[in-house]
């Protein structure tokens, strides 16, 4: 108990240091590294895998979309262009998520039988 | 838990909500005490809109009615209550109660979803986005400042499975402001998509709807804007960066302790997709009122991110040195955006900047209140918004005109006592105005306006 305590600690100090960086606007690799390093070392003691695959897709996919430009005419209006990539990321979205809870059910279902 | 260290968490969780609370107020009464007007086009209008309440109910009613924020216009028409208002400090005030309302009501949420340190951290959170990370106190937009409260809310009503409450708060955040309406209705259309594939199937006949509705009132597709987000910069790798990382943790931390609640987990990330891909369309290739867009990712930053040093902070397990690290950040940081905000409300009030109205036409508008017979027409372009404040700091008739010598006489031919206003920083006096003295006297004049009687053909 005493040794997850300390693994804890150590993972909260990393993530502490990485947000303690950014704060005071020090050398963003530190600041990176100290907080992913904590990061993924947290996520592991947390031990939400199953779940956390489910809504980690609501980060990902709005996160990917800032880096990927959707190829739309330039020429139609603001409004239809942002419902026409709002329509696409949100389509990608149900379908991920479709995807991940199907293979959650027939896991379930699986084991059920 | 020992009777120490719970003595030693109740007053370390005491002093955070002090010093939270505190950084809270700090930022939001620093707007009205550092600007003597408010600043932003929108104010005068939502003033205008309100202020004869009680002297002209129907007419008042029928406006907020037919408005975009009925709501947010009701509660701020509680301000006529008050004898001789002064409605443009009433105003001010009014956005400091909308910001910490806002807070308070992210403070409650968050105490339910993960505590009461995350809860103060909440606070401290949104007490440093006024002017940094939001743009309502800059641009005037009350309406959507009091809508965010109503989202909170909805969402605390949801963990709490109160449906009555949630129908509540979704009623006044819809009826708030049509941006925080759109937010709100598209994060729960995507969550009913994702727990039922029918409903994604009525959510493509609505968009096809929508679409037809579109075809047929194309004026809607006229609104349109090019700007780059001031803000998303400052989220991503700026001011607010360190509030992201936590919000990262924040977010596995919020799954892992309500694993069992799906709808509110599903609201949530929801609320995140459709509030990032708004408040940063500009990164998506489009740009469309990215600024008025950002304040919903800001609220989920301050919900995760809060939630993301909470638990870091309880893992070190030192109540003392957590209650130190939380405070010293949140004041730190709350402090350099006060003087930051500082410096933006110095320039705000400096008169060469022209921000604002102008002293001198707050002057003219005071001459015009003592010095001009009540039943006169006042006329104006429509150049600048700061022609917007006639109407509420003078009890004159206002008409809204394109302004040139010609067209004014046609316009003024039956109006009675037609009287033209020029606010000359922005509106030029032209020529066939202040040439043509058989036509136009000129009844008062300052370095910044030029008033004119309009004399009959």
């Amino acid at each position: 108990m005493k040794k997850l305590d300390a693994m804890h600690a150590a993972s909260a100090y990393s993530m502490l240091i990485g947000i303690v960086c950014a704060a005071l606007r020090l050398n963003i690799w530190i600041t990176l590294i100290a907080f992913i390093a904590g990061f993924i070392w947290a996520l592991r003691l947390l031990d939400i895998r199953k779940y956390a695959l489910i809504y980690s897709i609501f980060l990902f996919v709005p996160i990917v979309a800032l880096f990927i430009r959707i190829p739309i005419p330039a020429f139609l209006p603001d409004l239809i262009r942002l419902a026409i990539t709002f329509f696409f990321w949100i389509l990608i979205l149900l379908l991920s998520s479709y995807l991940v809870l199907g293979h959650k059910k027939s896991k379930e279902q699986r084991s059920r039988i | 838990m020992t009777k120490s260290s719970f003595l030693s968490n109740y007053w370390s969780e005491i002093l955070l909500y002090t010093i939270a609370v505190a950084c809270l107020v700090t930022t939001a009464a620093q707007y009205p005490l550092s600007t003597t007007f408010p600043i932003g086009g929108d104010a005068a209008t939502h003033i205008r809109t309100v202020q004869h309440i009680f002297t002209d109910p129907i007419f008042s009613l029928q406006k907020i009615a037919n408005s975009w924020y009925p709501v947010a216009y009701i509660l701020f028409s509680i301000n006529a209550i008050i004898p001789h208002a002064n409605w443009p400090i009433i105003f001010s005030w009014w956005m400091t109660l909308g910001q910490v309302l806002t807070g308070l009501a992210l403070g409650l949420f968050v105490y339910r979803l993960s505590g009461p340190k995350a809860s103060a951290i909440a606070i401290a959170l949104w007490a440093m986005t006024p002017i940094t990370m939001t743009s309502f106190f800059e641009d005037g937009t009350m309406a959507q400042l009091w809508s965010l409260p109503w989202v909170i809310l909805f969402f605390e009503r949801m963990l709490a499975k109160s449906y009555k409450g949630m129908a509540l708060f979704a009623f006044l955040a819809l009826f708030s402001h049509p941006i925080t309406a759109l937010v709100l209705i598209a994060t729960l259309a995507v969550s009913a998509m994702i727990f039922d594939k029918r409903v994604a199937l009525l959510a493509l006949a609505i968009t096809a709807i929508a679409s037809i509705v579109i075809y047929f009132r194309q004026d809607i597709l006229q609104i349109s804007s090019h700007e780059a987000s001031k803000y998303v910069p400052e989220l991503l790798h700026g001011f607010y960066l360190p509030w992201v990382l936590a919000a990262l943790y924040g977010w596995f931390c919020i799954i892992k302790s309500h694993k069992h609640h799906a709808l509110l987990l599903t609201t949530l990330g929801s609320f995140f997709a459709v509030s990032l891909m708004l408040g940063a369309n500009d990164l998506l290739g489009i740009g469309f009122w990215t600024n008025r867009l950002d304040a919903y990712i800001v609220i989920f930053v301050v919900i995760t991110g809060a939630t993301g040093v909470a638990e870091i902070l309880k893992n070190i397990q030192s109540p003392i040195l957590t209650t130190c690290i939380a405070s010293l950040l949140c004041t730190g940081l709350t402090m350099s955006a006060f003087h930051d905000n500082q410096n933006i409300y110095k320039r705000y009030e400096s008169p060469s900047t022209y921000s604002r109205i102008h002293p001198q036409e707050l002057e003219s508008l005071a001459w015009m209140n003592n010095n001009l017979p009540s039943n006169i027409t006042l006329f104006t372009s429509g150049e600048t918004r700061n022609y917007e404040w006639i109407p509420v700091l003078t009890h004159f008739r206002w008409a809204l005109e394109k302004a040139d010598g010609r067209t004014l006489l046609q316009q003024s031919s039956g109006a009675q006592n037609p009287v033209v206003v020029f606010f000359t920083r922005k509106d030029n006096t032209p020529d066939d105005v202040s040439s043509n003295q058989a036509q136009y006297t000129l009844l008062y004049k300052n370095p910044s306006v030029q008033i004119y009687k309009i004399n009959s053909l």
